[in-house]
């Protein structure tokens, strides 16, 4: 059996959210960076359990710093949301707590994960600066080794279909 | 043509409309933009309209900027979903996309500058943490490494008041100008990691201008001698005896524009000149020029002697960092003043530092009593608490306080032990470490001044401090401290601080 789940990424523009859906979905990585501007969408089937399979309908947004500032429209119906920032710009996590907490309350049902992303250009990621923000972290990933990518939207389909 | 059929025209070319089931099944589409076969489901056309109908109200729903890609034909369209009669729906996609893609060519600069800055702002944030280290490292490990040259400019100068035979005099004079040339290099080191930090600080005070050239000249006769060099100094008759400037960066810069001048030239003179340049309503500029016969700098170099650690060609030979100059640039500049270089190889060179200072109305400071009539006078010991910590440096202080028969001596080793002290004895000076475990020398001096025995807490007190003295220190200067004194300390100057005191 599929059942299908609209998946959205949001975050500061210039995260990573396009490259960690290219790399889930064809496995690809490029260092050009393109803006995106409103919304991409993208499919991927991937199996759960023997027997069932999870159909992916992953939501590519425009980068913000304000979900106040999404289109209403891209959020809904949403299963699950991603928080994207960038590990190595401080500006894309600086209110990460402040957007979480609007999120968890206009959307108190929707499964939401935080991703530390670009992790492979961070030398020493146990140090001290980098301590707090991890631990409101759900998962550091990196689109361009394709670190914990897998994981995330694994675990995401398993959670949704628990 | 009626503006109702130019509308229905332009609608016509950008507007796609279809008709679809509460299933998602396509009843009709107009396929003007994508082509849409009847009956096909709309989720199998395309992601986006998955689930699309359970997000439906009965106001409908709109999307603006979705990337569409359909039959190979991709577009990026405002979408708009309405339920209409019988559980179906009309769904219209207007295609925006020239208008997109100048938008995101705007958004594409606008997000990498964006991007940009931020990523300069980081790296320019971790080098600035990096300097901060290094000057931190610098100016830690240049304070630990002039306490032992302290100890042993002080030593090498006890001992040569012994008897020595011609060999020992010859190695102890080996022993000071290697250890005066050391303190001279990590002077130049702690001036740069101060003026990196915005630590070296300007401290105006009205000063003898006369008697400090005096001094000068006396050193450079001495020091141009033994390079069989003619030193020739010319004070302009106009110039005043008193100036309100900072004396210390003063003499700095005249010291290091000589020895610069030593260090380049072999035969021939070096002068010293000041002269009045400008004068009005207790205004002054004055000039420092320093002329020698040395080497010379091509007009090309001239530039690039002033930027620290850079060392010229024919410098290769010449000992020394090659931050004299720099350092004498940057504290000209702290003071307000200009510096310029007139030179020419094998002709010799000529630097021009033009200071702009205060001119005192009246000529007159405070005469400092003759320290010597002062012991001759009184024939009486004076009563010294010493509070250092490094045994090394009481060692020192002892010996040379020692020599001249003058003082009675306690030492303690900190802040705490020295207001027992006091406590105890009465002093006639203390003189303390500003570093120190327990209680620093200053929380020590605050605490003695706290003390209620009125004779108590007035002894003067002099504080000992590294090359930095910290604002905090100059702070209390005249108020709960009578004097600072630099590390190295020479023998004459740490006598001459004492006594002074002594005489207030």
């Amino acid at each position: 059996m599929t059942t299908s789940k609209k998946i959205v990424l949001l975050g500061h523009f210039g995260v990573g959210k396009t490259s960690i859906i290219r790399k889930f979905v064809t496995n690809e990585f490029s260092t050009d960076y393109k803006v995106t501007i409103g919304v991409h969408i993208l499919k991927k089937e991937i199996p759960v359990t023997t027997t069932d399979n999870i159909s992916l309908i992953i939501w590519d947004l425009e980068g913000t710093d304000n979900v106040d500032l999404i289109n209403k429209s891209y959020l809904l119906g949403a299963h699950s949301f991603i928080y994207v920032y960038d590990i190595t710009r401080p500006v894309t996590f600086s209110n990460l707590e402040e957007n979480i907490l609007k999120l968890n309350e206009k959307f108190p049902n929707t499964l939401l994960k935080t991703v530390a992303n670009k992790i492979d250009l961070v030398e020493d990621i146990n140090d001290e600066k980098y301590k707090d923000t991890l631990l409101k972290t759900d998962f550091t990933s990196s689109a361009k080794t394709g670190e914990n990518i897998e994981v995330l939207f694994d675990n995401i389909a398993k959670e949704l279909l628990l | 043509m009626s503006l109702k059929n130019i509308k229905s025209s332009h609608q016509a070319t950008n507007t796609q409309f279809v008709i679809f089931n509460s299933n998602g099944v396509v009843l009709e589409s107009d396929n003007v933009l994508f082509s849409i076969q009847q009956k096909s489901k709309l989720a199998t056309i395309h992601p986006f309209f998955e689930n699309i109908v359970d997000m439906v109200t009965p106001e409908g729903i709109s999307f603006s900027c979705v990337h569409l890609n359909i039959a190979e034909k991709s577009l990026t369209c405002d979408v708009e979903i309405k339920p209409i009669e019988n559980d179906t729906y009309l769904l219209i996609l207007i295609d925006f996309s020239k208008h997109y893609e100048s938008f995101q060519s705007l958004a594409q600069s606008r997000n990498e500058n964006a991007i940009t800055s931020e990523i300069l702002t980081i790296k320019n944030e971790v080098l600035k943490e990096k300097e901060a280290f290094k000057n931190k490292f610098i100016d830690n490990f240049s304070h630990e490494i002039i306490s032992p040259i302290t100890s042993i400019i002080a030593f090498t100068n006890l001992m040569q008041g012994t008897k020595l035979n011609k060999e020992q005099k010859e190695y102890i004079d080996v022993i000071t100008s290697s250890s005066l040339h050391l303190k001279s290099m990590i002077n130049d080191v702690l001036d740069i990691s101060k003026l990196n930090i915005g630590k070296l600080e300007i401290h105006n005070e009205q000063f003898n201008l006369r008697k400090l050239l005096s001094q000068i000249t006396s050193e450079y006769n001495y020091k141009c001698a033994q390079k069989q060099l003619d030193f020739n100094v010319i004070i302009d008759d106009s110039i005043p005896t008193y100036i309100e400037s900072d004396n210390t960066k003063i003499r700095q810069l005249i010291k290091n524009l000589l020895d610069n001048a030593l260090k380049f030239t072999k035969t021939g003179s070096i002068n010293l000149k000041v002269e009045k340049i400008f004068s009005r309503a207790q205004r002054i500029t004055l000039a420092f020029i320093i002329e020698d016969t040395g080497s010379g700098i091509k007009i090309e170099d001239q530039e690039a002697i002033f930027k620290r650690f850079n060392r010229l060609e024919n410098a290769n030979h010449i000992e020394g960092v090659g931050l004299g100059l720099s350092i004498v640039k940057e504290i000209t500049e702290l003071l307000g003043g200009t510096i310029s270089l007139k030179s020419e190889p094998k002709k010799g060179s000529t630097f021009t530092i033009n200071i702009k200072a205060k001119c005192p109305v009246t000529q007159e400071v405070k005469k400092q009593k003759n320290s010597k009539k002062l012991f001759q006078k009184n024939k009486q010991k004076y009563q010294v608490l010493i509070v250092e910590d490094n045994e090394l440096h009481q060692l020192t202080i002892f010996k040379i306080l020692a020599k001249t028969n003058n003082y009675y001596l306690d030492i303690v080793s900190n802040g705490g032990e020295a207001i027992e002290a006091v406590k105890k004895s009465y002093y006639d000076v203390i003189l303390m470490d500003y570093k120190m475990p327990i209680l620093n020398g200053l929380e020590a001096a605050k605490a003695i001044r706290n003390l209620s025995d009125n004779k108590k807490n007035n002894i003067p007190i002099i504080i000992a401090t590294g090359a930095h003295i910290c604002t905090e220190l100059l702070s209390q200067k005249g108020k709960d401290i009578n004097d600072i004194i630099t590390k190295p300390f020479d023998e004459d100057m740490f006598l001459g601080v004492i006594e002074n005191c002594l005489t207030q």
